[in-house]
């Protein structure tokens, strides 16, 4: 218990977050949670987020989907976490956890199809594995002199063998992983572990640049289907309707993903003209 | 290189970050416009990396000194990226307490290791003025006036290397020397400079292009085929470094072009 506390005290955001996870699976369901429950509870979803739900960008990062994820990624956590708080400090190592959870949920968003659900903290154990390496790029005495070290070159095979996992494993999404190990990578990078050397401050701003509209972007996708079809069902003037229905079927028409008829079926829908003894204004509500 | 290379990448970054507004802009007219944009940019970036996959590969296919010449950038990067300027900076800060010949020199070359000539050139004229019988330091100046293109100095500075010390650099000297004065148009100067250095020092792919280049700019086909015949010889059966790589995949093209 002694050892507990002593730890906790070294490592505090790392613990609160194991707690969080634990407490996240069982106020989900526990052992296996549902697909409604996690989404009431802050699960990514692109469409919710161009819905005006942007805090799942964050939110997903304390759910997960079972007790082999619950347990995987808390392991992860408490091995990596407490070295990563020790080097960096409690605030920075928030900064970190936080980079990754975003740039996760910011890519999913970006690339990954608008109605599937994601949830866990792997994207933002991927942003922590982006930190990792960038404090053995900076410890050396040049950015790639870290690769003449055993330590520094297993933790590039554990990033590659996760990312092989992830393509391997059915119902993981690298994408997310890619995107944590981007934004904890961006972040500790260009702010936090900015090194002994002149900093590229013209890259660190087209980066923070970058990271600003892709996040804008993910959480209003204008030139998505989904977002151009809510757009559409909001709209109230007939003019400004079809010309979002038109958008959106444009859009779609581009779009080569498994759900297209289904997607399709609901822009023919939308498009259909209202019928005799229906308010016109009620096909368009949610 | 080095700098193009970040300069595009930074104009790749802006032009991403700044996709979003320009959709944005776009919606005001209207979002079929700002879709119609978005796919086209989709489209537009599909197709460029396509046009650049098959660039890449007719370009190495019709001019086949384009690979090893790939391998010599991305070499100069790396070397560029991976240098050690703890030690550069070091000796700077040293510098203001204490300036000798031979940390001036010391901080040229090493900038000049890394592919910056221009940090290096303050550094070396520094070291020259301190002690101008300094042979070293002379040499790695005309070495990095060539650099930053500065062609009559640095054949003035490194004339004055090979007056003093005809094999200074192993022979280094004089073939950058024969480099130069071909650069220059000087090319008859060069070809006595090369063949002395290849009489001296056995040559290699590099002073035998360079030779069958100046060679041929004199009007001498003959000699200038077999001098670039000779850098095709150079390391049969072994990896060659990038630098000579690349020469003798340049002294193969001239070759082939003359005709065997």
């Amino acid at each position: 218990m002694r050892n507990l506390l002593d730890s906790a005290n070294e490592a505090p955001v790392t613990h609160l977050l194991a707690l969080g996870y634990v407490t996240m699976a069982f106020l989900s369901g526990g052992l296996d949670p549902s697909s409604g429950r996690l989404h009431e509870l802050g699960a990514l979803r692109g469409l919710d987020v161009a819905g005006g739900e942007p805090w799942r960008l964050l939110t997903y990062s304390v759910l997960h989907g079972g007790i082999v994820h619950l347990v995987f990624n808390t392991m992860m956590l408490v091995w990596l976490g407490p070295m990563l708080e020790r080097a960096y400090g409690w605030w920075r190592f928030l900064v970190i956890y936080l980079a990754g959870a975003l740039g996760g949920a910011v890519l999913f968003c970006l690339l990954g199809d608008p109605r599937a659900l994601c949830v866990g903290g792997s994207g933002a154990l991927f942003g922590m594995m982006g930190a990792a390496l960038v404090r053995n790029m900076r410890a050396g005495r040049h950015l790639f002199s870290f690769l003449d070290h055993d330590g520094p070159r297993q933790l590039i095979g554990l990033i590659v063998t996760n990312l092989v996992l992830g393509m391997l494993l059915p119902g993981v999404s690298n994408t997310a992983h890619v995107g944590g190990l981007l934004g904890g990578f961006a972040v500790t990078f260009f702010l936090l572990d900015r090194g002994r050397g002149p900093v590229p401050r013209a890259f660190a701003l087209a980066v923070a640049a970058l990271a600003f509209s892709a996040t804008w972007y993910a959480v209003r996708p204008v030139a998505r289907w989904d977002w151009l079809l809510g757009q559409a069902e909001r709209a109230t003037d007939p003019v400004a309707k079809a010309a979002w229905i038109e958008a959106a079927a444009l859009a779609l028409s581009a779009d080569a993903g498994p759900r297209k008829a289904e997607r399709l079926h609901r822009v023919e829908r939308a498009l259909e003209p209202p019928r005799g003894d229906e308010a016109p204004a009620q096909g368009g509500n949610r | 290189m080095g700098v193009s290379i970040r300069a595009t990448a930074l104009l790749l970054l802006w032009a991403l970050a700044l996709w979003p507004l320009v959709l944005e802009l776009l919606l005001l007219q209207s979002p079929v416009t700002a879709v119609a944009w978005d796919l086209r940019l989709r489209e537009g970036a599909s197709w460029t990396g396509l046009a650049l996959l098959a660039c890449t590969a007719v370009a190495a296919l019709v001019h086949p000194p384009f690979l090893p010449g790939l391998r010599l950038q991305w070499h100069r990067l790396r070397q560029s990226m991976s240098g050690d300027r703890t030690r550069l900076r070091n000796l700077q800060f040293e510098l203001r307490q204490l300036e000798t010949a031979a940390r001036q020199l010391e901080a040229g070359r090493l900038a000049l290791g890394m592919g910056d000539a221009r940090t290096a050139l303050p550094h070396l004229l520094r070291a020259v003025e301190l002690d101008p019988e300094h042979l070293a330091a002379r040499w790695q100046l005309g070495l990095a006036l060539r650099q930053v293109g500065q062609l009559p100095l640095a054949a003035a500075e490194l004339g004055g290397v090979v007056a003093r010390d005809p094999a200074h650099g192993f022979g280094q000297a004089r073939l950058a020397l024969g480099s130069v004065l071909h650069a220059m148009g000087r090319d008859a100067d060069a070809v006595v400079e090369l063949r002395a250095h290849e009489l001296a020092h056995g040559g290699s792919p590099e002073s035998s292009f360079v030779l069958g280049r100046a060679l041929l700019a004199t009007g001498d086909c003959d000699a200038a085929r077999s001098a670039f015949a000779a850098a095709t010889h150079w390391g049969a059966g072994r990896r060659l470094d990038p630098q000579q790589a690349w020469y003798r995949a340049r002294a193969r093209a001239a070759l082939r072009r003359l005709g065997r």
